[in-house]
């Protein structure tokens, strides 16, 4: 794995642009990973539509570093362009193009001031967990910014000449946890009702030799595929609208806010069914769903919370992959997908805590044998946890990757101690046949 | 008027500041202390933090008329466009 980071390095002749290898750990089936994103932090998740898609542009940040994880169809080669714009860079009006294949063990990462443009992404889904830089101090205490947000939206067309680029000054400054939760905020109002439509700047010549430089937003198309989402008869089960920010007529950009710590499970392209029903009780699911539009996926869930008023009740739901929906399923709701090959599910959960505050993500799943009616009766985590607890959380995941993962995604199983006749839960853990990668 | 020590919590290392100190809000600032109310007329100004890059190749404006600003302003709003000019 290293040694494809350093090759796919190898060809990058930009300061700062460069892969990173991503820590994933085996999901027990060939092809299948669980890829953790140790973040509180908004991200974005960019849909592309499964026809050829272009990008028709280069796309500069001013105070945003793209951190770019594309998912999608191994085999499948896109190209990047970059032109480095940073007035004080050493590679600046550096040009580069690279092909690339879409993984889920590497992040691409641009860095504000560097111009880029991607085509061949249909049918890839980009993860973007970006970071946010901000003018020095200095320049923040003035009641004009040389930087303003409608700027850091800069088109270049995809014919420059690398070697006419106006010099760029980024932000240096990275900001704190307080700006991506406003951010989140207001993503999360703004989107409440659905989706708007992407902006984006345009230079114009007019008639006179003039230039203008526009800021235009077409009306948002007013999705209608969820209208067919299937209603659950089980409590707290329901699917949702993340909200949208609409690029064309196939593709979209997906806020999710978080704040919970998030991670992907890349299904592998075999035939890939639950082999039990996943109950957890601390956390509840937030999944969306990333493959083919047309793909169907199927699930069974089994209402196993004490005192709910749908205990025990069982369904089957049947529904499309769709990005802009989100399923939730509640904490003690038994759940088994089918037909998930050729996706990947993004979890952002929301997490409760029982009343020793303990909780363990990686620990929080039991499994329970789908033929066996027997069902139990959970008492599930009803207290919130705190943003501290999660940041908390983030830290310790980040301190897990550092090592290589040895071990597979764990099982939990619910067995009766024939000593003390009570039921106890028992984490089963595998070690991995190889390792899957590594951080050096 | 804002706290400069305010500003300076925008900041992962959080610079040093007077804590007597307090300045006008810039247009990053009013984002940043907007309010519930005013957050659905902010958005558009801030397509840089929803990650919007570079649109994809459907070059939607060439039927916009450039023979002056008010006939492209027109145009675009005839198109199904808000328009805001940034700069001339």
């Amino acid at each position: 794995m290293q040694a494809d980071i350093s090759a796919l390095n190898a060809q990058i002749n930009i300061e700062g642009l460069q892969w990173v290898a991503r820590w994933r750990i085996s999901n027990g089936r060939p092809g299948s990973f669980v890829v953790p994103f140790p973040t509180t932090h908004p991200i974005n998740v960019v849909t592309h539509g499964d026809t050829r898609f272009d990008y028709g542009q280069y796309g500069i940040h001013l105070a945003q570093q793209d951190v770019l994880t594309f998912l999608g169809d191994a085999d499948q080669v896109a190209t990047a362009k970059f032109i480095d714009c940073r007035r004080s860079s050493p590679t600046f009006k550096r040009s580069l193009e690279i092909a690339f294949t879409p993984s889920s063990d590497r992040t691409l990462i641009v860095p504000p001031g560097v111009a880029h443009t991607f085509s061949g992404l249909e049918g890839i889904f980009t993860l973007n967990t970006y970071a946010i830089f901000l003018p020095p101090i200095e320049d923040m205490l003035k009641s004009t910014l040389g930087w303003t947000p409608e700027n850091d939206i800069i088109n270049l067309p995809l014919d420059t000449d690398p070697a006419t680029v106006e010099g760029l000054v980024p932000m240096s400054e990275p900001a704190s946890n307080r700006v991506y939760y406003k951010l989140a905020d207001i993503q999360a109002l703004t989107l409440a009702n659905g989706s708007v439509a992407h902006a984006e700047t345009r230079t114009f010549k007019l008639k006179s030799g003039e230039q203008v430089r526009l800021m235009l937003q077409a009306e948002a198309e007013s999705p209608s595929r969820e209208l067919n989402f299937p209603v659950s008869q089980i409590s707290g089960v329901r699917f949702e609208h993340h909200g949208s920010v609409q690029t064309g007529s196939d593709s979209q950009i997906i806020p999710i806010g978080g704040p919970a710590p998030f991670y992907i499970v890349e299904h592998g392209t075999e035939p890939y069914d639950f082999d039990s029903f996943g109950i957890h009780l601390g956390q509840e699911d937030h999944l969306t769903f990333l493959g083919r539009a047309d793909h169907r996926i199927r699930l069974k869930l089994v209402d196993m919370r004490k005192g709910s008023p749908t205990l025990h009740c069982e369904e089957w739901l049947e529904f499309l992959c769709v990005p802009h929906m989100e399923l939730v399923i509640p904490n003690g709701v038994a759940h088994a997908l089918f037909n998930m090959e050729s996706i990947f599910t993004l979890n952002r959960p929301v997490i409760y805590l029982d009343d020793k505050k303990a909780y363990e993500p990686g620990k929080d799943v039991i499994d329970w044998p789908l033929l066996d009616k027997n069902y139990p009766i959970f008492n599930i985590h009803k207290n919130p946890a705190s943003l501290e607890y999660m940041e908390s959380l983030v830290e310790l995941q980040r301190q897990a990757t550092t090592t290589v993962p040895v071990v597979e995604t764990p099982k939990a199983v619910i067995v009766t101690d024939k000593n003390t006749g009570k039921q106890v839960k028992v984490v089963l853990t595998k070690q991995t046949a190889s390792v899957s990668n590594s951080i050096s | 008027m804002i706290k400069a020590s305010d500003v300076a919590s925008l900041y992962e290392v959080k610079p040093a500041v007077s804590d007597k100190l307090s300045v006008q809000e810039n247009s990053f600032l009013r984002l940043m202390n907007v309010t519930k109310g005013r957050a659905l007329g902010v958005y558009d100004r801030l397509a840089y933090l929803a990650g919007i890059k570079s649109a994809p190749l459907e070059d939607q404006y060439h039927s916009l008329d450039v023979s002056s600003l008010q006939a492209l302003l027109m145009s675009a709003k005839k198109a199904g466009f808000s328009a805001q000019v940034l700069e001339i």
